[in-house]
């Protein structure tokens, strides 16, 4: 042995490869294959973490990720990833791992001093210190006690990482690789069914390197790598390691992490560090195996404590030596295989503590070993590294102990028994069902295509678990209705003896002051137990919540039974009365960036663009989100501010000509015989005697009566419309007449289809609108007859074809030209050019708010889901002489109430620009809100859009507008919502 | 690369979306089937390629056709009255990808929860599905090749999170 590593030994690493590597900034060596648990065990470093709640140290405890003590930060800056399990970290050359939860060093962390609070720091102190009236006292301590406990922090840089998403398929899903797993990969192979074997580790086998019995004649770990082999090249059979299926969702889905370059500094270009996986997958065998149990005694917790078979894999794998003069506490017979197979690897096992008074001597066949039976381990003594335990004497029917003596060791192993992992069973909502020999939960019938095989279900000996696993695959190719495989039951010698566990709850102790803790984690005790248990917290649920044990990251992996024996022998009933709780997803922790994927940065949603955005960019304009819509907001030119920017393009518009992108209007083709008759069901004004050649502006309502939607639709032909929508209803609308045709209204001859890309949208405004395109639109009549106010007409730009309707939402003479998208460009840029003369200025969507509120029509703000017609001055629109959508609902009383908030225009008094959303009150009653504001360059005034209550009875009165979060209040002139040409002269100009 | 994966833009002149009226599948089916030269067309989530002309069967009565014939949706529109079927041109409302390669269906199973094994998707199979939140058209032609339409509107999003979900296995544009 070299230091704490056994030389030529440890399957797993290459002793001839060296690592270095950092914990806390001190550098320190390993071997490739190590983990970085297995490295520090190497180097004599048993101490790693301090507690969640009183900064105890901690050490490794465990070789897996049930880890509860040994969580650290790996890295740094945006790279930095807090909270890892150091037992699943694999060592890479430069890993640079640092504690947690410590200050200012590991070895010396001033918040110890919680060790001597710890009386008060229990169960419930949280909520009988600042519930109720010490709210205040909460917000005094909240930051210090928030800094004070807790686990890793997050870095605030952004990860350069990659983070990827796949969607996979199997017809079976085996989880876990170890005899049941691997057992049932082997029988399921030959059927061709499309195999996926996960398993989160870096390697295949599970405990089967451990396992000291033949299969088949060869050794456990050949066999093991035997079958790895024959499984690897058929193809079929997909292996996935370093992955955890952390979730069993419904549609038998589960959720997986493939931890593709974690174990490396830095992943190769564009490789993912991690990969989710959503597993689609018709059958599922869970074998997940099982987790050895801890016991509870006085200062089970301390640095140099861990579970037997954890020190067993560290010798065995990675040739690290838990110690150099190291204890063994068992309660069942594995505990023995465990001490042997250490000894043959080199540790120096000198002693064996048994609470069982009655063995099989045979088990005790080590001279060198002291074998000590009918004894517990009262205590383990030390503080950041064990120096002593005391041991003495178990009267297992009165629960006492008897005289301690004193035992110096460095390194106590514990075995409890093995808990199944059932995790991942218990999320698909099967209730598990208590198994008394092995005094457990296994899972229970299985509510949904999976089974479970293998130590998960108490089959702890190996050929149980072999027998298993070919039993699941054969029910599951079965389910397939595929024949069953033909491989036989196999052979096995010399298997390991089944720890069958003496009950041994709680290892009474003589110091009043003890700490026995259960959840290692959160730092849950016995004592906070009782505390549960004497407040009346007494179902298993009540005491997970209160104590919060089970809820750390590590979900009471090595906590939970042991804490459901604990209560059940408090309350003085059996373990299955107490029940369990339910797992739940996810079984391990899966880092946000893996959960994001690449949804970030650019790719954070999908965008939608107008096929003159490049122009748009390339000429200035500031775009703005409609939706997911980008738009151009103002086309600034040097030195504008936005409101300079509006100004001048709306100016342009009322006095020449401007040119808007209306691309994101949705646009819905309408088409059949009875086309005319659905748009007459749906629009609240009268639709049947469109004329084709003619667009009519409709407003659609609820059925409950309000206002849903407006927009104008073009008869292109007797059965054919062309309506436009606004652009954040574009999707409703459609879906809402997809929806009546089908279920209200199947017997109309109607289709419905979007063409909201097929069509590039701009609209050309202001008096010189019509000069701009007659010089460039051909086969069109601009004159009053040949294109009158809502005409629609075909003509062409060249070779590219456009309609023509003569709409204006500005209150200007103005025309909507659509073209083919792909036209869309050339079309838009053969208008600015046709424009030139006639200085034509593009405007955006600020420019646009501004000619609309100026002439009192309706957007967004006024559509706001709880106005009806009535209220924004559209009451007389409405047919009286037709059922339509909404036609009933909007009589009732609650919307023709007179007191209702009705549209109305506001002018500040005090030239002072108006926030949307400000409060209007009259007096100190406030009666309503600012739903659009403006500066108006054709009134110069700042004006806004408003609802308030009975507003066509305040006209001519002065509000005040007030805007609480930025202290503000104007004084309003409340005036008809028609800033503008109310006559509609303008659309003749 | 580009037998690993390649990547090509797609634009196809005519795109048309026919729908059939309840009482008029067959009389349709039977227009539709003059009109491609076959005795019966595909079945619901098949599609045929045949003389410069994609015909896909998106649900029943519900088809959709491609092709380079820039005259197409106007010879569509002739077979059929408002009472048979309606016809609408979707030429520009969608954008393409081709797709193809190795690693095409690990690069679409990265936004697409569909199983794209031959065995549960033939070649010659179309299905509707959503990619990035973005809805698609997806072709499968053959083993490992694809084509692919989004809206327009779309397209630059959606090409963005191709290539970028592509510099895993790298690809070839072409």
């Amino acid at each position: 042995m070299s230091g704490n590593r056994l030389k030529n030994k440890g399957l797993l690493i290459d002793q001839n490869k060296p690592l270095e590597f950092t914990f806390d900034g001190k550098s320190y060596s390993g071997f490739e294959g190590d983990t970085l648990a297995s490295a520090m065990i190497a180097n004599g470093e048993m101490m790693m973490a301090r507690s969640f709640k009183y900064h105890r140290p901690r050490g490794v405890y465990s070789a897996g990720p049930e880890e509860p003590n040994a969580l650290v930060s790996l890295r740094s800056d945006g790279r930095l990833e807090p909270n890892c399990t150091a037992p699943t970290v694999e060592l890479y050359d430069g890993l640079d791992a640092h504690s947690q939860n410590a200050w200012p060093s590991l070895s010396f962390d001033v918040m110890a001093i919680n060790q001597l609070f710890s009386p008060l720091l229990v169960a419930g102190f949280y909520y009988k210190t600042f519930m109720g009236t010490g709210q205040k006292f909460w917000h005094f301590c909240e930051h210090f006690i928030r800094r004070a406990a807790g686990m890793g922090k997050a870095s605030l840089d952004a990860d350069p990482d990659r983070y990827e998403k796949a969607n996979i398929f199997a017809d079976i899903v085996i989880i876990g690789s170890g005899p049941a797993g691997l057992a049932a990969a082997k029988a399921a192979a030959p059927s061709g069914a499309k195999i996926l074997l996960v398993d989160e580790s870096a390697q295949f086998g599970g405990s089967l390197p451990e396992e000291q019995g033949n299969i088949d004649g060869y050794d456990a770990n050949e066999w093991a790598a035997d079958t790895l082999k024959t499984l690897s090249e058929i193809d079929n059979v997909t292996m996935m390691s370093r992955t955890t299926v952390y979730g069993y969702f419904d549609d038998n889905t589960l959720g997986a992490v493939e931890k593709v370059a974690d174990h490396k500094a830095v992943p190769e270009n564009f490789e993912p560090r991690q990969r989710h996986l959503k597993i689609f997958a018709k059958r599922v065998i869970i074998a997940a195996g099982s987790i050895e149990r801890p016991l509870v005694f006085d200062g089970n917790d301390t640095p140099g404590v861990m579970l037997a078979n954890a020190a067993l894999r560290y010798a065995n794998r990675y040739g690290a030596c838990v110690g150099q003069n190291v204890a063994l506490f068992t309660n069942n017979d594995d505990g023995y295989t465990t001490a042997h197979q250490l000894k043959a690897l080199g540790v120096n096992v000198t002693t064996m503590i048994d609470a069982r008074e009655k063995i099989n001597h045979g088990l005790c066949k080590d001279s060198s070993i002291n074998y000590i039976t009918g004894h517990v381990v009262t205590s383990a003594n030390g503080g950041k590294s064990l120096s002593s335990i005391k041991v003495a004497p178990y009267d297992a029917d009165t629960k006492s102990i008897g005289p301690q003596n004193t035992i110096n060791v460095d390194a106590l192993l514990v075995t409890g028994g093995y808990t199944p992992t059932i995790n991942l069973c218990s999320q698909t909502g099967t209730p598990a069902i208590f198994n008394d020999e092995i005094q457990s939960f296994i899972p229970g019938r299985a509510n949904r295509p999976w089974l479970a095989a293998g130590a998960i279900m108490g089959s702890f000996d190996l050929k149980a678990s072999l027998e298993d696993g070919i039993s699941a695959a054969n029910e599951s190719l079965e389910a397939l209705g595929l024949p069953p495989s033909n491989m036989t039951a196999l052979k096995v010698n010399g298997q390991n003896p089944v720890a069958i566990p003496f009950a041994l709850t709680v290892i009474p102790s003589s110091n009043k002051s003890a700490k026995k803790f259960v959840d290692f984690q959160h730092d849950v005790s016995v004592n906070d137990l009782n505390i549960a248990h004497t407040e009346g917290f007494r179902s298993v649920e009540h005491l997970k919540r209160y104590t919060t044990l089970g809820m750390a990251a590590d979900q009471g992996k090595t906590s939970n039974m042991n804490a459901l024996a604990i209560m059940a022998e408090l309350r003085g009933i059996s373990i299955p009365e107490a029940g369990t709780t339910r797992f739940r997803a996810p079984y391990k922790p899966v880092a946000l960036g893996t959960l994001a994927g690449r949804d970030i940065g650019n790719h954070f949603s999908a965008v939608r663009r107008t096929p003159m955005h490049n122009w748009h960019m390339d000429h200035g304009a500031e775009m703005i989100e409609a939706g997911i819509w980008y738009r151009p907001r103002v086309y600034k030119k040097s030195d504008e501010t936005l409101t300079d920017a509006y100004i001048r393009e709306a100016t342009a518009v009322r006095n020449s000509v401007g040119i808007v992108d209306v691309t994101s209007l949705g646009k819905i083709d309408i088409q059949g015989p009875d086309a005319a008759e659905f748009l007459n069901r749906i629009y609240a004004n009268a639709f049947l005697k469109v004329a084709v050649g003619k667009a009519r502006y409709g407003v659609m309502l609820r059925e409950d009566g309000y206002m849903f939607d407006d927009g104008t639709s073009w008869r292109l032909s007797e059965t054919q419309f062309l309506m436009t929508t606004t652009t954040a209803n574009a999707a409703p609308v459609l879906s809402q007449m997809e929806r009546l045709l089908t279920l209200n209204w199947p017997d109309l001859k109607v289709h419905v289809s979007s063409v909201s890309d097929q069509w590039a949208g701009m609209a050309v405004a202001g008096p010189k609108s019509r000069d701009t395109l007659n010089k460039i639109i051909t086969d069109v009549d601009f004159s009053e007859d040949g294109l009158p106010f809502m005409g629609v007409t075909d003509g062409s730009i060249g070779d590219m074809p456009v309609k023509v309707a003569r709409l204006s939402f500005s209150g200007e003479r103005a025309y909507e030209v659509y073209t083919p998208t792909h036209f869309g460009t050339a079309v838009w840029k053969e208008i600015m050019k046709a424009g030139e003369a006639f200085d034509i200025t593009p405007y955006g969507t600020e420019a646009l708010g501004t000619l609309r509120i100026e002439k009192g029509h309706i957007s967004g703000p006024e559509l706001d889901g709880r106005t009806s017609m009535a209220d924004v001055g559209l009451g007389k629109m409405a047919s009286s002489k037709k059922q339509y959508v909404g036609s009933s609902l909007k009589e009732r009383s609650g919307l023709i109430d007179q007191s209702r908030q009705t549209m109305v225009g506001l002018i500040s008094h005090d030239h002072k620009p108006l926030k949307a959303g400000s409060h209007v009150l009259n007096g100190t009653e406030n009666i309503g809100h600012v739903t659009s504001t403006t500066y108006s360059p054709a009134l110069e005034k700042f004006i806004a859009l408003a609802l308030i209550k009975q507003g066509h009875t305040q006209i001519g009165n002065t509000l005040s507008a007030t805007f609480p979060l930025k202290n503000e209040r104007n004084s309003v002139l409340v005036v008809e919502p028609h800033f503008y040409d109310k006559e509609g002269e303008r659309l003749y100009v | 690369m580009s037998d690993q994966l390649s990547i090509k833009e797609v634009r196809y002149q005519s795109m048309v979306l026919i729908k059939s009226w309840p009482d008029s599948a067959q009389k349709t089916d039977a227009i539709l089937a003059a009109f491609l030269g076959i005795d019966a067309l595909p079945v619901v989530g098949d599609f045929i390629s045949q003389n410069d002309i994609y015909f896909a069967v998106i649900s029943p009565g519900h088809f959709m056709m491609f092709s380079n014939n820039e005259l197409l949706c106007s010879e569509i529109s002739k077979l059929f009255s408002a009472d048979i079927a309606s016809v609408v041109d979707i030429s520009h409302s969608r954008c393409g990808i081709s797709l193809n390669g190795k690693n095409s269906d690990n690069l679409l199973n990265k936004g697409i929860a569909i199983n794209l094994t031959d065995d549960d998707l033939p070649g010659m199979s179309v299905l509707q599905s959503s990619i990035h939140s973005i809805g698609i058209i997806m072709f499968k032609l053959q083993h490992d090749d694809y084509l692919i339409f989004s809206y327009s509107s779309f397209f630059d999003s959606f090409y963005a999170w191709v290539i970028d979900s592509a510099e895993e296995y790298g690809y070839a544009l072409t």
